[in-house]
């Protein structure tokens, strides 16, 4: 109970002087009949009334004033006015209050960008791991090797190898199986005929053993001929 | 043409609120029990809404704090509806039933049996 009442100061002042004790009151009885039901009630009472304070305190925080206007508003336009009209001023409206309470704002907007960062973050490695993996067998074991330059100040982002540190990592790497490089770009083929442009990989040998797979026509080069 | 009723709809928390009321002067425990009883499960307010509402209701002098019977725990508030509130209760349920009416002539609704 002493949670709920520290909790209560989420709530506006005026409403939590009049009406604290009774809004206790209330919440006791329902946690008390929350318990009568079993453990997930309680925990479910406590969730709801919580979300509940939260949302009082940006409603009374924001929507008082607004919610005078809009109502003067309506009264005057709803005969009159589209529903695009209306949500350009509502879009306005909310602007404004946003411009108003720059803190606020500021807060929200992080917590938002966050939140959408951690779950688009998420959403990629489960999109890419689990609904649309890579195909190649085994593709949850292939990594990208990523590296940085200390010395310069660049932590990351190098993701281009030296022919001397593909062979190193080629032959002391532990935690690799296989190591290969490629470079993607394009080339033209001159010489008989009509000039062809083609789509080129430059890639080590390794590459094969690395995706696991083999050539759909014709055979892999192997490390003698490369 | 009938004249549109400049009285806008009652929020519908506020219409089951005032309905909870009807039977005579209540706390909020009992009123947030009959709201959610009377909407069939859908509306199911939180402490903090259903007091804000209350709030609200009692600015706008539809409802009125009044003294509980004197055996109950001191913190639990009552209230009770003034004559606005009956009126504005009314109102709404007027609006209701217009729509109900259009909807039976309309065929939409199950004519009286």
């Amino acid at each position: 109970m002493r949670m709920y009442r520290w909790l209560l100061r989420l709530s506006p002042e005026a409403l939590r002087r009049e009406y604290g004790a009774a809004m206790e009151d209330m919440f006791a009885r329902r946690l008390a009949e929350a318990r009568r039901r079993g453990a997930g009630y309680v925990a479910h009472v406590w969730a709801r009334e919580l979300a509940g304070l939260l949302m009082l305190a940006v409603s009374e925080r924001f929507g008082g004033a607004a919610r005078t206007r809009a109502r003067q508003q309506q009264r005057f336009l709803a005969a009159k006015a589209g529903v695009m009209d209306m949500t350009t001023q509502e879009i306005w409206q909310a602007a404004r209050r946003l411009a108003r309470a720059p803190l606020f704002t500021l807060t929200a907007a992080l917590t938002l960008a966050l939140a959408i960062a951690a779950n688009a973050t998420i959403f990629t490695v489960v999109h890419r791991v689990v609904m649309n993996p890579l195909p190649y067998p085994e593709s949850d074991r292939l990594i990208a090797l990523d590296y940085g330059m200390p010395a310069r100040n660049v932590t990351s982002g190098m993701n281009s190898m030296a022919w001397q540190l593909y062979f190193h990592l080629a032959d002391h790497a532990r935690t690799l199986q296989h190591v290969a490089v490629y470079n993607s770009g394009g080339g033209t083929l001159t010489g008989s005929g009509i000039p062809e442009r083609l789509q080129i990989i430059r890639a080590t040998p390794s590459l094969v053993s690395v995706l696991g797979v083999q050539p759909a026509l014709g055979r892999w080069f192997i490390d003698r001929k490369a | 043409v009938k004249e549109i009723d400049p009285t806008p709809a009652l929020p519908d928390l506020v219409f089951h609120v005032l309905l909870a009321l009807g039977h005579g002067p209540s706390h909020g425990y009992a009123i947030g029990q009959d709201v959610e009883e009377q909407s069939g499960g859908r509306l199911d307010p939180t402490t903090g809404a259903l007091y804000q509402a209350l709030r609200r209701l009692t600015d706008e002098g539809l409802v009125v704090p009044v003294d509980g019977p004197g055996d109950v725990d001191p913190r639990r508030k009552y209230f009770a509806l003034t004559r606005a509130g009956r009126r504005a209760a009314a109102q709404e349920a007027e609006r209701l039933a217009a729509l109900v009416r259009a909807a039976r002539q309309r065929k939409l609704y199950p004519q009286r049996a």
